[in-house]
């Protein structure tokens, strides 16, 4: 990992268009502005673990699970009349 | 010899960045299933598949905050040109099924342009359970 030191107000470049500017430092806390183009996606690094995560839990559909889901959904209201569900 | 009766209507959607952690999931097909659930099939990866919902049935109170930069990359211009979809973790018979309203898929009704947004700072949950029995 590379790493460098930068005082408030400095910035660093990644690349040709992707600009990394410490804004404040406020005790454990540093604030940080990116500028980059329009298609570069920027996440904070855990929402993205836990995105990807989510994301492949999800991802086990077969077809025919959303209409399997719908009966269970709606038999879910029903219960109460229906115990062989 | 295929005499395969689709009825069902699908669409192509296409999220030029994929989902978020897989840049390459890029192209779905979304066909309408019933009771306001959707199939949602990966064309590029064939083992990948979702079940995502509408979210109005099941959550009347959502009402995702689209921030400005993400709504002039999918080219939109009023609240109605969006469709919004929650992903569904389906669970298994012990754990209920659940939506995620962190990070919905926003699709342009009319050019079919999609992302994963994530809505951080809207303090809204990674998975909100459905209601099954």
């Amino acid at each position: 990992m590379l790493v460098l030191s930068r005082r408030p107000q400095q910035s660093l470049l990644i690349g040709h268009d992707v600009v990394v500017t410490v804004l404040e430092v406020n005790g454990d806390t540093v604030r940080i502005g990116i500028k980059a183009p329009a298609d570069v996606d920027i996440h904070r690094e855990e929402i993205y673990r836990d995105l990807q995560r989510a994301n492949q839990d999800s991802s086990t559909a077969r077809p025919g699970s959303a209409a399997a889901l719908a009966r269970r959904m709606q038999s879910g209201g029903k219960a109460s009349q229906d115990s062989d569900s | 010899m295929t005499a395969t009766t689709d009825t069902t209507t699908s669409v192509e959607l296409n999220l030029p960045h994929g989902l978020v952690g897989f840049p390459l999931a890029q192209r779905f097909r979304l066909s309408e299933s019933e009771g306001g659930l959707y199939d949602m099939q990966c064309v590029d990866i064939p083992d990948m598949a979702f079940v995502v919902i509408a979210p109005s049935p099941f959550f009347p109170d959502y009402s995702p905050v689209i921030d400005p930069e993400t709504a002039e990359r999918l080219e939109l211009s009023s609240p109605e040109d969006a469709l919004v979809l929650l992903l569904v973790n389906l669970g298994s018979d012990t754990e209920e099924p659940g939506a995620n309203l962190l990070a919905p898929v926003v699709v342009n009704r009319h050019t079919k342009q999609a992302v994963q947004v994530v809505l951080v700072d809207q303090d809204l949950p990674l998975r909100a359970t459905l209601p099954v029995d």
